[in-house]
């Protein structure tokens, strides 16, 4: 390819530093084969925006759907809140212990929802490294295809898959950090914080 | 960020990456809002929750394309009604030709591209989100131009 070709690119994408503004217009002003390819790209490029714009008119003024908030985001504020006031009462309590009885504090846990999105699922379920692997059942999450279940997790890095039908293990499309299980799937690495 | 100046910020840009990914609006509809609820439980107090929207809209394509379910009944996408129906049928099926287009190039390609054009993320972003160097995004988001190019030629 070209180095001069891949300009074109850069520009569509406001990727193009000073000095190549300048090699990509001294190239168009030069050559006119690529002065054309240029023009047909941008062509082109107006053509897939408008292939989306047409479906979507308004949509950037569109808030965030209220049932989705609703769902999970001011629980989460409720509990950013509720969480630090625990945390406080937890610190406290276990200095308090700590002094008087000169006792080790219990194993901590951490409830953390699982949620997978399956509509076509009649079963799920779910099985990690926090329990040996023991698969255990989730519930729906009302009727719009979700799937839910709340477990109390210990500080620490844990791998786990969710099991659907036919017990085909599905990794968590929302965390980023996976490996192979070995088997030919794949399992999420999910890290729970230690609290405070 | 507050998360509905995200949302709104960025909503379109997801749903048109999706769009070209997957050529079919409904579904891209669904995954828009599956990779903001996802973010939003997830990744709320992050910075730049930009390019993670991003991955995990791409984690959801390709859950959705491994389970095939949805993608079977893929139709084509519905337009705003105009005033005049001529020019609707015509732009539906200029629309139309462009994402079947976009189907028919490699994945690598027809990803990069599809991010690229979302105008949402920077080479850097679209590298860290598709996993290669960005001089590998800024190859792959030309070639997929040029091969786009290449194909609209020749069913036209």
């Amino acid at each position: 390819m070209n180095p001069d070709d891949i300009l074109i690119s850069q520009f569509l994408d406001d990727e193009l530093a000073l000095k190549d503004k300048l090699r990509f217009l001294e190239a168009l002003n030069t050559q006119p084969e690529y002065s054309k390819e240029a023009m047909a790209l941008v062509r082109q490029e107006v053509l897939l925006d408008d292939a989306h714009a047409s479906l979507t008119p308004g949509l950037e003024d569109d808030a965030f759907p209220i049932a989705f908030k609703r769902e999970s985001g001011e629980p989460k504020r409720f509990l950013k809140y509720a969480g630090a006031l625990a945390a406080a009462a937890c610190l406290i309590l276990a200095l308090f212990t700590a002094v008087l009885y000169r006792r080790e504090a219990p194993p901590e846990g951490t409830p953390h929802r699982f949620v997978l999105y399956l509509p076509e699922a009649q079963e799920v379920s779910i099985a990690g490294s926090f329990n040996g692997w023991e698969s255990i059942p989730m519930e729906r999450a009302g009727y719009n295809g979700y799937w839910e279940a709340v477990l109390v997790l210990p500080p620490g890095e844990h791998r786990f898959s969710y099991l659907a039908d036919e017990n085909k293990p599905i990794a968590d499309p929302t965390i980023l950090a996976r490996e192979h299980d070995g088997f030919g799937g794949m399992n999420s690495i999910l890290n729970v914080a230690r609290q405070i | 960020m507050e998360f509905d100046s995200f949302y709104k910020e960025y909503r379109s840009k997801v749903f048109a990456y999706l769009l070209r990914m997957t050529g079919c609006k409904d579904l891209s509809m669904d995954l828009v809002q599956e990779s903001f609820t996802r973010c939003l439980e997830r990744y709320a107090e992050t910075e730049r929750p930009g390019p993670l929207v991003f991955t995990i809209a791409r984690n959801l394509v390709y859950d959705n394309h491994r389970n095939q379910a949805r993608w079977d009944d893929r139709e084509a996408p519905e337009l705003e009604a105009n005033a005049n129906p001529e020019t609707d049928f015509l732009k539906k099926e200029e629309i139309e030709r462009v994402l079947q287009a976009m189907q028919s190039l490699p994945a690598n390609e027809k990803e990069a591209l599809a991010l690229a054009a979302s105008k949402a993320l920077t080479y850097r972003e679209i590298a860290q989100v598709t996993g290669v160097s960005e001089a590998n995004v800024k190859v792959r988001v030309h070639r997929a131009r040029k091969s786009l190019r290449r194909i609209l030629e020749d069913v036209t």
